[in-house]
């Protein structure tokens, strides 16, 4: 008793001086400090300090738990063990090298679980929950998991369904659920699950808004791919989308690359056109009132017709005939003006 | 007693084989038939086995390099280091195809190794992923001794340091007496593909995580230190997308190949041609060869093909 008192009374000491010392810092005078408000106010901030040292800040406790249920989906599929939460710093305890796929999109933190069926303790869906920088973020890594014939099923902001996996996005989160123990689901489980989970995300089911100059008559149906690197491999096409086209029966790919500002665009058309120069054959430069475009045969990726527009970089790649790919190139900044405008 | 035991046995087995030799070359003509095969086992550089059979094909694979024997004597203990990293059926190409690994270890058997130990660091569950994989079932049915990664039997070891200087590798792993390697082929969102070099990890630990940002030159340290005796590349079904855990079954691509050889290099430059790629699109290939691990080029290599 003798020592806790003893220990006390320095413990208190010591908050005295260092109360003091800040209304110092705060006020330029010194001050004495009320008795009663000595024995309550380092009560408070030793309770602060402990319960600091105690919850230093681990993915463990942000709330993405909150996004599986915490006992099961139904009746018959219940958590393996508690939801585990894995970070930038262990993703690749959980998947491996693909989890350097994640970081460029803004992989903030990743909830996974196992629901287990009771009946057979062999079948499970693995459900991972991945929250992204953004939505855009979350739509690039879910589309590029995404093909254009994949089974579309009605969750989220969107998703698709093979007979192994479901795969959907939501708000700035990317939702991948997969049978273990089998080949093949039936689609209602897939549903119970998925339905389970985007009931705990946002409600917001909005597409990125970056997507809507992409809408186009020539566009493939769900062929855009956000890259938040590189986009054609190039590392100065530093983010773009990219996505399929088809024009009188030609196939291509045209993307668009938004910069921040239209200086920046510039900067970037200008290292393309220097590549081309370095690289690549029959290069035109065509300068209108408005802007620059170029067309050439790029070496990766044959005809590409590429101009900037605003804060974006336009183009076509894997052209055949130039006139046709113009078509699309004028749709897009037809897009662009639409969206200055909006 | 033992090791008398097993000395009595070399010499059985030498006796053995030099009767057998001596058979062969009273015999006229067998002796250059015999020796054209030794020098055509000793001269191909890589095994491609093409066929419906996983294990027929793994086999030839290993009879094209001169045999089971050629690479392993009698009372070796050997690890068979397949991929089980992940909770997936064989099906989905995720982890190496189990009949392709019982067959290597039954082969182990044959040729007089005492045990044969199959292990991998999985990346989820071990338990999973092992059941899952079909590989504890179908390497326990012929003897191989499966066991779950031991985090305390990691030991630092100094390596070459072309990016690592050392590095925690699994203790049986290294201090067996005959490493055989039996990655299976498919694409990875850091290396491109995973094949041979890349396999090796599942001997390491610590945070293998942390050789991101270096993992072409890690892969060759790592191969270096830890040279195969033999690596089998499983090629029977290959994931040609979304790996390395897969999981889509429209992204598995049938086969039925299994390619068989001494050198890293020449393994993982012949399993990039399966996807369409030069070996030398791949960083730890042309590291790997840089760094004299193995040669890349596969005009200068004698590959033989086998149909079964």
């Amino acid at each position: 008793m003798h020592d806790n008192s003893n220990t006390r009374s320095s413990f208190l000491f010591y908050i005295n001086i260092l109360l003091r010392v800040v209304c110092y810092f705060c006020t330029g005078k010194s001050t004495r400090i009320q008795s009663g408000f000595i024995k309550t106010t380092p009560m408070f901030i030793f309770f602060i300090f402990i319960m600091v040292l105690s919850n230093p800040v681990h993915a463990a406790d942000l709330p993405i738990k909150n996004v599986l249920p915490e006992k099961g989906f139904s009746e018959s599929w219940i958590i393996e063990e508690k939801a585990k939460l894995y970070d930038k710093d262990t993703l690749f305890d959980h998947i491996n090298g693909e989890a350097e796929l994640y970081f460029p999109y803004g992989f903030d933190v990743l909830a996974t679980a196992s629901y287990v069926n009771k009946q057979n303790s062999d079948l499970s869906i693995v459900a991972d929950v991945y929250k992204m920088a953004s939505v855009l973020d979350a739509f690039g890594i879910y589309s590029n998991y995404r093909k254009t014939n994949n089974s579309w099923v009605a969750i989220g902001a969107e998703g698709f369904l093979s007979p192994s996996q479901l795969m959907f996005y939501q708000d700035r989160y990317f939702v991948r659920l997969q049978v273990s123990g089998a080949t093949s689901l039936p689609k209602d489980i897939f549903l119970a699950c998925a339905r389970a989970i985007s009931g705990r995300l946002p409600t917001n089911l909005d597409q990125p808004k970056e997507l809507g100059i992409l809408k186009i008559p020539a566009l493939v149906p769900k062929s855009e791919r956000y890259l938040a690197q590189s986009l054609l491999g190039y590392v100065f096409f530093r983010r773009g989308i990219i996505a399929d086209a088809v024009v009188q029966g030609e196939k291509m790919q045209f993307f668009v690359i938004h910069e921040d500002t239209p200086d920046a665009a510039r900067k970037t058309f200008a290292q393309y056109y220097s590549y081309l120069k370095a690289e690549a054959q029959g290069i035109q430069m065509i300068e209108h009132p408005t802007h620059k475009q170029v067309i050439a045969v790029d070496p990766l990726y044959g005809g590409v017709i590429v101009e900037q527009s605003e804060r974006y970089i336009i183009g076509a790649v894997r052209i055949k005939n130039t006139s046709v790919a113009k078509q699309i190139i004028e749709q897009l900044r037809e897009r662009i003006g639409k969206a200055a405008g909006a | 007693m033992k090791v008398f035991s097993e000395c009595l046995m070399d010499r059985r087995d030498f006796l053995k084989t030099t009767i057998v030799a001596g058979i062969t070359f009273a015999i006229p003509g067998n002796a250059s038939l015999f020796l054209k095969a030794l020098d055509a086992a000793e001269k191909t550089d890589l095994v491609v086995a093409h066929g419906i059979s996983p294990a027929r094909i793994t086999t030839a694979a290993i009879d094209g390099l001169g045999g089971i024997r050629a690479f392993i004597s009698r009372g070796d203990i050997v690890v068979v280091k397949p991929n089980i990293g992940w909770d997936r059926l064989p099906e989905y190409a995720a982890t190496t195809n189990p009949e392709v690994v019982s067959t290597v270890v039954a082969l182990c058997y044959e040729a007089g190794a005492k045990q044969v130990k199959v292990f991998d660091h999985s990346v989820v569950d071990p338990r999973r992923c092992y059941k899952q994989s079909g590989i504890s079932t179908a390497a326990t049915a012929v003897g191989g001794i499966v066991s779950y990664i031991d985090d305390r039997k990691f030991r630092e070891v100094k390596l070459p340091g072309v990016a690592l200087k050392s590095w925690p590798l699994y203790t049986e792993a290294i201090e067996a007496d005959k490493f055989i390697n039996i990655p299976i082929a498919k694409t990875h969102g850091l290396s491109t593909l995973t094949l041979g070099m890349k396999n090796l990890m599942g001997i390491m630990g610590s945070s293998r995580g942390r050789i991101h940002q270096r993992i072409d030159g890690s892969l060759v340290d790592l191969a270096m230190a830890v040279k195969p005796t033999l690596i089998i590349l499983d090629a029977v079904r290959v994931l040609t997308a979304n790996g390395p855990q897969g999981g889509d079954l429209a992204d598995v691509k049938q086969l039925n190949t299994v390619v068989a050889g001494r050198d890293q290099v020449a393994v993982d430059a012949f399993g990039a041609t399966l996807f369409g790629i030069k070996g030398s699109a791949l960083g730890y290939v042309v590291a790997g060869q840089k760094a004299g691990l193995g040669n890349m080029d596969l005009a200068k290599l004698r590959i033989k093909k086998i149909n079964v």
